[in-house]
């Protein structure tokens, strides 16, 4: 296993889109962070800031390098020298596992630039920042565990690159439809009554009516097992995560307010986060650390009974 | 005798097509194994299998004696290296990268000895050049001195000619055959060129419709085949009344040219015809008796 990790560093320090990727995504949020200490100079216009507002895309460059990382070895051939020469399947398969992770922890370590307008200006203490960031350090590995596995399976650098890619987007879509279903309200709320009278819901209402309301259940509002079905996808994916982590925002004349969006585990609306286990309680990694070793425990299993050209 | 390679009743299938059928075939130690069989015979199955790419779905197969189900196959692995179809090297390294890069996965310490293995199949000077830009007579032999990385003493080779030119051919030749005399490399080759085998091979297996039809020694396969040597001569009459003294067998095919079976010296032929004034013009060993044999074995029709 130390050997195989040896040489796939070595491949990794020689691989060129890695590095081209990480160049860019480290300049990239650089000029973010340089960009979001200047918008907090004085001013008197109230606006959000959303420092790490680019996150999700970490998902998209982790698929793509990780895919074309995996595939080489089968393109070029070198799976079947390893095979062929003792190495066992389940360490091919956790060496390639370990440096895709080191692929998906470099690009997400590089948006720590990301905060250096925020920190620096001390919008958000440093240890709720890092926080954050631990938090899409685990869950980029999910994307590696994922492309690594797609890629074992695909063997074929573009196909892989395409799933994956796919894959990944379609989390974001999933994040996006289970946070939609979950934040439909319980009860609906109508006007019950205009100054004392009941109301036929079309008359013009005059201003400075008083108004009353009544609430009736919400028939699009998901219980029983459909809920705790979309509870567990919001928890699981990891998409969620990246997806809160991504709606931070602070404003720029208040000093202490950091809010977290819709998109968190917890599956509620904006909420001020004002210790850092407020972080763990949003986007909690361990959901994502799970999602990682099982789709890598799959991996191993599937790869072990692979036929390899 | 000591087997490096043992199958017994090997199958495997994909979807419906029989690829291997009750295989069963031994491959001795120190020996140059010439696989032989059409395209889609299952040469390359077989490779797969041994190499441990793939499953067989039935039989089993042994390698120093240990099954591969054994759960110190994978040391004995680290004693084989195999080309299957195409050398398995980092085309964006150069050779010395890729040399490296086998070295650290087999974990060997020392890199002390890539040279001479790059030397040994004449890759010592491609500097900063990068595989993609290798001939593949040169990727060929990049995937040879790979091999060798881990001194295997046991080497599987699946159509390790297939696309190269005649110069490529000769030096793969020249190789395999060094490595097998001075390294006593047992080699599997696997090849549908069989001018090219026999001039190779010490034990060769036939296959067909993924069985073996046949293994046999070179030796056996002279004797089987009537191997001969096709003279060319100034004088026909002269040469039969040298070849009926010498009572060797012989067949004249035109009106210069005879072919001669058996051991027979050729000195003595030319010197007999020297002395009756007639010149040889050439003299050749003529390989058409193997393929003879091998369409007679696995049926002339299919194999066009």
């Amino acid at each position: 296993m130390a050997n195989l990790l040896y040489a796939d560093f070595y491949k990794l320090r020689k691989d060129k889109l890695f590095l081209l990727f990480l160049a860019f995504v480290t300049g990239f949020c650089l000029y973010k962070g340089i960009v979001t200490y200047s918008s907090f100079l004085p001013t008197e216009n109230e606006y959000m800031v959303f420092p790490l507002q680019e996150i999700p895309i970490i998902a998209f460059v982790v698929s793509i390098v990780t895919s074309f990382f995996v595939c080489t070895d089968y393109s070029d051939g070198v799976i079947r020298n390893k095979i062929i020469t003792g190495c066992s399947r389940k360490n091919i398969y956790l060496s390639n596992t370990i440096v895709t992770s080191v692929i998906a922890l470099s690009m997400t370590l590089a948006f720590l630039f990301c905060g250096i307008g925020v920190v620096l200006q001390k919008k958000i203490p440093l240890s709720i920042y890092l926080i954050f960031i631990l938090v899409a350090l685990v869950t980029s590995t999910v994307f590696s565990a994922v492309s690594t596995f797609i890629s074992t399976l695909t063997t074929k650098k573009a196909v892989a690159a395409v799933v994956c890619i796919a894959v990944s987007a379609s989390m974001f879509l999933a994040t996006s439809y289970v946070s939609g279903e979950l934040g439909r309200p319980e009860f609906n709320r109508e006007i019950a009554t205009v100054n004392g009278e009941e109301y036929d819901g079309f008359s013009m209402i005059p201003e400075n009516s008083v108004l009353t309301y009544r609430e009736y259940p919400n028939p699009t509002y998901p219980t029983g097992t459909k809920r705790i079905v979309l509870e567990f996808a919001n928890s699981v994916l990891p998409t969620t995560q990246l997806s809160a982590i991504a709606n931070i925002w602070v404003n720029n004349t208040d000093d202490s307010i950091y809010i977290i969006s819709q998109f968190s585990t917890k599956g509620e609306g904006d909420e001020p986060i004002v210790s850092p286990l407020d972080v763990l309680a949003v986007a909690n990694p361990i959901y994502s650390l799970c999602f990682s070793i099982f789709i890598t425990v799959l991996g191993v299993y599937l790869f072990k009974r692979k036929s390899i050209n | 005798m000591e087997y490096i390679l043992q199958t017994s009743a090997l199958s495997k299938k994909y979807k419906d097509c029989k690829a291997l059928d009750n295989l069963s075939m031994n491959v001795p130690k120190g020996a140059i194994y010439g696989f032989v069989g059409k395209n889609g015979a299952g040469k390359t199955t077989l490779i797969r299998i041994i190499c441990g790419l793939q499953n067989p779905a039935d039989g089993t197969y042994s390698l120093y004696g240990k099954d591969y189900k054994d759960k110190d196959i994978l040391k004995i692995r680290r004693r084989m290296c195999a080309i299957v179809e195409t050398p398995a090297i980092y085309l964006d390294m150069t050779a010395k990268e890729n040399m490296y890069q086998q070295y650290r996965i087999l974990g060997i310490p020392s890199f002390d000895d890539i040279d001479e293995k790059l030397k040994l199949v004449g890759l010592e000077n491609t500097g900063k050049k990068k595989a993609k830009n290798f001939s593949l007579g040169m990727k060929q032999r990049l995937g040879i001195a790979i091999c060798l990385a881990g001194d295997p003493d046991f080497l599987v080779l699946d159509e390790p000619v297939n696309g190269l030119d005649p110069q490529g051919i000769i030096e793969i030749r020249e190789l395999i055959l060094k490595l097998n005399k001075e390294k006593q490399i047992t080699v599997l080759i696997s090849s549908h060129y069989l001018d090219e085998l026999s001039k190779l091979a010490t034990h060769y297996g036939f296959i067909d419709k993924g069985r073996i039809v046949k293994e046999i020694t070179a030796k056996e396969l002279d004797k089987a085949c009537n191997k001969s040597l096709r003279i060319k001569v100034s004088n026909k009459e002269a040469l039969a009344r040298v070849l009926d003294e010498l009572k060797a067998e012989y067949k004249i095919i035109s009106h210069n040219e005879a072919d001669i079976y058996g051991d027979i010296s050729i000195s003595l032929i030319a010197s007999k015809l020297l002395q009756q004034g007639c010149e040889v013009l050439s003299i050749q060993n003529h390989d058409e008796s193997l393929e003879s044999f091998y369409i007679n074995l696995v049926g002339g029709e299919d194999n066009g």
